[in-house]
C-alpha cells in the first residue's frame, strides 16, 4: 500500500513540528518520537546503512549549536540537539526515498507551493543529467588536448558550462513554444486522494499529537 | 500555404541574418532549405511559427504570423528541432508526446489515446513509460517527431533531422517522411536525404535566397553533396 504523496508530506510535516517543539529534558518523548522513523527505516526496502550515513551529513551543522551547550557544560543538552537534528533529517530522507522526486514536487504543488518554483525545480532536475554530460565531454576534450587537472581549467570550463546551459535553455524554451507552451506544464496523471489516505492522515496526526502533548 | 514577403531579421550579437527574403510554398509541397552554416536557414524557419518575428510579412494558410495569431499558427506549423534532447523535456516519452495536444486543449484521455497511437506507428510503444534521455539518438529523434506529428500540423518543419542518425535511421526517417502528406520544409546538409524527401529546394547564402528549383538541379548547380 502506498500513501498519497500529499498525505505522506503532511504527516512528515506534523512529525517535524512535533519533534522540533520538544525542549531539552524531555528524553522519553524524544526517544518515543525517534522510534517512528526507526520503525519506518526497518520496514523500508532501502539500504539502511546508506540512509543512516546520509543523515549524518547534518551533524557538522548541528554541532555548531551543540557546541554552545557543550561549552556551558551541558552534555545532555548537546546530545539532545544532535539527536533531534539527526532524526529529523533521517525522517525526511526516508520519506523522500519512498516517493519519487516527481511525486514529491507534485504533492508540494497541490499543497500550495508556488507553481513557478515547482516547474523550475522539475526542469532543473531533468536537465542536471544533460549538464553533467556536457561537463564530462568538456573535461574529456580538455584532457585529450593535454590539459592537466587544475583550478584554472575547472573555472574556465564552469564558465563555458554556464554559456552552454544558457544556449540549451533557449533551445528548450523555443521547442516548448513551438508546441504551444503557454506558461504552465500540463499535469497528466492526476493525484487521487483515497479514503485510506484520509484514515492514515487522521490516525497519524492523532498519534503524533497524542505522543507530543500527552507526555 | 506559406507566404513570406521581404523578411529581414537581425540578431543583437551577430547582426543582420535575413535580408529581405521572399518565399512561397504550396500546400502539400516538400521543400529543402540548403545552404552553408550561418546562411540564415534556421532563423528563417523559426519565423514560420512565430518563435522569431522580424521585419516583413509571414503568413501561413492565410493567417498572418503575429502575436495575436501565434496559438493558431502553432497548431498549423510543427517544428522538429535539430537537438531532440531540447525537444524532449517531460519525464516520460508518452507525456512528452501528449504535451502539444494538451496545450491545444485536447482532453487528457483523448490526448493519451492519440499519443499511444502515434507511438505505435513510430515503433516506440515499448518506450512510452521510459525517460526520453535514456533513448538512443534515433529513438529520441523519432520521439521528438512523434510529439510534433501527433498535433497533425499542416506544415512540418525539420531542422537537420539526420543529425546523429546512422544510415538505417536516415533511411527509415526518409521513408516515414515520404508517407506524410502535409507541406514539409526540411533544413538539411544531407543532399541524398533532400533528394529522397523533397521535390524543390531553395538555396540560402548570407541571409538571402539566391536560387530555387528542383532539388536535383540545385544540388548539381552548387555541387552540394
Amino acid at each position: 500500500m502506498k500513501l498519497d504523496p500529499r498525505c505522506a508530506l503532511l504527516l512528515l510535516l506534523a512529525y517535524l513540528i512535533a519533534l522540533s517543539s520538544i525542549t531539552p529534558g524531555h528524553n522519553l518523548l524524544l526517544a518515543l518520537l525517534c522510534c517512528l522513523p526507526v520503525a519506518l527505516l526497518l520496514a523500508s526496502p532501502f539500504p539502511k546503512t546508506d540512509l543512516l550515513a546520509q543523515a549524518a551529513y547534518v551533524l557538522p551543522f548541528s554541532f555548531a549549536i551543540s557546541a554552545v551547550a557543550l561549552l556551558r557544560g551541558n552534555t545532555a543538552q548537546a546530545v539532545f540537539f544532535l539527536l533531534r537534528s539527526y532524526i529529523s533529517i533521517l525522517s525526511v530522507l526516508i520519506v523522500t526515498k519512498w516517493l519519487s522526486t516527481l511525486e514529491l514536487l507534485r504533492a508540494m504543488e497541490r499543497l500550495g507551493a508556488p507553481r513557478f518554483l515547482i516547474v523550475v525545480t522539475e526542469f532543473l532536475m531533468r536537465y542536471l543529467e544533460v549538464l553533467r554530460k556536457e561537463a564530462d565531454s568538456m573535461r574529456l576534450a580538455a584532457l585529450c588536448r593535454g590539459a592537466a587537472h587544475n583550478r584554472l581549467i575547472a573555472a574556465a570550463s564552469l564558465g563555458m558550462l554556464f554559456v552552454r546551459s544558457l544556449e540549451r535553455s533557449t533551445g528548450i524554451h523555443n521547442a516548448m513554444l513551438a508546441r504551444g507552451f503557454n506558461g504552465s506544464l500540463p499535469r497528466i496523471y492526476p493525484m487521487v486522494w483515497q479514503p485510506n489516505d484520509s484514515l492514515w492522515l487522521v490516525l497519524g496526526l492523532i498519534g503524533i499529537a497524542g505522543l507530543r502533548w500527552a507526555l | 500555404m506559406i507566404e513570406v514577403r521581404d523578411l529581414s531579421y537581425e540578431y543583437a550579437e551577430s547582426g543582420l541574418v535575413l535580408r529581405g527574403v521572399d518565399y512561397s510554398q504550396r500546400a502539400g509541397e516538400s521543400v529543402a532549405l540548403l545552404g552553408a552554416n550561418g546562411s540564415g536557414k534556421t532563423t528563417f524557419a523559426l519565423h514560420l511559427n512565430g518563435i522569431l518575428q522580424g521585419q516583413g510579412q509571414v503568413s501561413v494558410d492565410g493567417i498572418r504570423v503575429e502575436n495575436a495569431t501565434l496559438e493558431k499558427v502553432r497548431q498549423k506549423v510543427g517544428f522538429v528541432f535539430q537537438s531532440a534532447e531540447n525537444q524532449l523535456f517531460l519525464p516520460t516519452v508518452l507525456e512528452d508526446v501528449m504535451f502539444g495536444l494538451l496545450n491545444q486543449g485536447v482532453a487528457v484521455d483523448e490526448a493519451k489515446r492519440r499519443a499511444e497511437e502515434m507511438l505505435e506507428s513510430m515503433h516506440l510503444s515499448a518506450y512510452a513509460g521510459r525517460n526520453p534521455f535514456h533513448l538512443s539518438a534515433g529513438e529520441k529523434r523519432r520521439a521528438a517527431l512523434a510529439g510534433v506529428l501527433v498535433m497533425q500540423p499542416e506544415v512540418l518543419i525539420l531542422d537537420e533531422p539526420t543529425t546523429f542518425l546512422d544510415p538505417p535511421g536516415i533511411r527509415e526517417l526518409a521513408a516515414m517522411l515520404r508517407r506524410q502528406t502535409m507541406s514539409k520544409l526540411i533544413i538539411t546538409h544531407d543532399s541524398q536525404f533532400a533528394l529522397e524527401t523533397t521535390t524543390r529546394a531553395v538555396f540560402f547564402a548570407k541571409g538571402c535566397i539566391i536560387a530555387e528549383g528542383r532539388t536535383q538541379e540545385i544540388i548539381d548547380r552548387f555541387d552540394w553533396r
